[in-house]
């Protein structure tokens, strides 16, 4: 018993290992961002010009991004007298997008960031719901290595205790960040 | 070495088991959650009326007064504005839910809720939490999501350290360290 679980812990830790790494990086750039205001993301503009636009917006939308290469969720369309508006969204990247029918251009704004910027929004993204197939690999990828995560936490403490020397001190840590936390849970749920 | 390692790998972990669990069970209730732009958060017209002459921040710390959750986050002046037709509009964020408050006169507000559910509170709970007046609770559970953020980076790094200093012929343990780095990596350009 006691070395299956530590071959799962072993083998499961070690491949969610630059997962957790990453993520604890992005949190902490999430936590102290004033530390990383080098990393914010640069602006571009540029424009899109449409030939043989849809008169249908779900087509129109469609023709916009796939013109100027615009990878990701499709977020806050807004259409309006003079055309149509909208956002497209993926880790690292975000375009603004703004279409005037008048003058078949849509204006694109592009936020886009370096390895930083990168995994934090890799940090912000998750579910199976995405427009984006890879986006949507990418939230099971997380599910998998969350599963990971709590399975390599359970064996980690069943090990501990296998570990009689261990025991007194890893106690008190374990006891008391459980009171400490669990607290903590209930109160700011509750009041 | 490797005992003064495994330690504090021991330790570090029992210490932040808990931050551990609530961040799988976030990441997992993320993975599940439907798509977010489905949801329709619940919007209605109550009556609210500030006392006259009240400045924009004085009527938004009465707003979190009223309709904020429990621990809702102190609301900073660069989110306080008014839209094109002069509403006084006020967002307010707790780990609870999310209220945007909309004063249509002096008489009414426009308030729009969406309450977490335990799977999102959760969620909510796995990020840092805001630093302010009345939300002691919050920040305590930040301070421990910042030991944390250096614990899970600790036990990533000294575990692969143990497992190269003890077992490191193991072959699927390599090819388990080799697939979780490829497969993020993979990730990472797919995405970029």
């Amino acid at each position: 018993m006691y070395s299956t679980l530590r071959n799962i812990h072993l083998v499961l830790g070690l491949v969610i290992a630059a997962f957790m790494l990453a993520y604890a990086a992005s949190a902490f750039r999430m936590g102290h961002y004033f530390l990383f205001r080098w990393s914010s993301p640069t602006v571009e503009t540029s424009k899109v010009v449409v030939q043989d636009a849809p008169r249908d917006p779900r087509m129109l939308v469609k023709k916009i991004r796939d013109e100027g290469d615009m990878r990701g969720d499709l977020f806050d369309v807004a259409t309006s007298s003079t055309g149509i508006a909208f956002m497209v969204r993926r880790p690292g990247t975000q375009h603004d997008v703004v279409y005037d029918i008048r003058t078949n251009t849509a204006a694109v704004t592009t936020k886009s960031g370096g390895f930083w910027e990168m995994i934090d929004k890799m940090h912000h993204t998750g579910g199976v719901w995405h427009d984006d197939p890879i986006l949507s690999a990418w939230g099971m990828f997380v599910g998998f290595s969350s599963v990971c995560l709590a399975i390599v936490a359970l064996t980690g403490v069943f090990l501990w205790f296998q570990r009689n020397r261990e025991r007194r001190l890893g106690g008190i840590f374990l006891i008391g960040s459980m009171v400490v936390s669990l607290a903590l849970l209930i109160i700011v749920r509750v009041g | 070495m490797v005992p003064l390692v495994r330690k504090l790998h021991i330790y570090s972990g029992l210490l932040i088991l808990w931050a551990l669990l609530v961040s799988a069970i976030s990441g997992i209730h993320v993975t599940m959650r439907p798509d977010p732009r489905q949801k329709a958060p619940v919007v209605k017209t109550v009556p609210f009326a500030p006392p006259a002459g009240s400045s924009d921040r004085q009527i938004a710390d009465l707003i979190r007064e009223e309709f904020g959750f429990y621990q809702s986050k102190p609301v900073p002046d660069w989110v306080i504005g008014r839209d094109d037709a002069g509403v006084l509009t006020v967002p307010l964020w707790s780990p609870n839910g999310y209220v945007t408050v909309r004063v249509i006169d002096e008489r009414q507000a426009e308030v729009t809720i969406d309450e977490f559910g335990f799977g999102e509170y959760v969620n909510q709970m796995h990020t840092h939490l805001p630093l302010g007046k009345r939300a002691i609770f919050a920040w305590l559970w930040s301070v421990y999501m910042e030991l944390a953020i250096f614990g899970l980076a600790f036990l990533s790094v000294s575990g692969v350290y143990l497992w190269a200093a003890t077992r490191p012929n193991l072959w699927w343990a390599r090819a388990s360290l080799i697939a979780g780095t490829f497969g993020l990596l993979f990730f990472y350009v797919a995405m970029k």
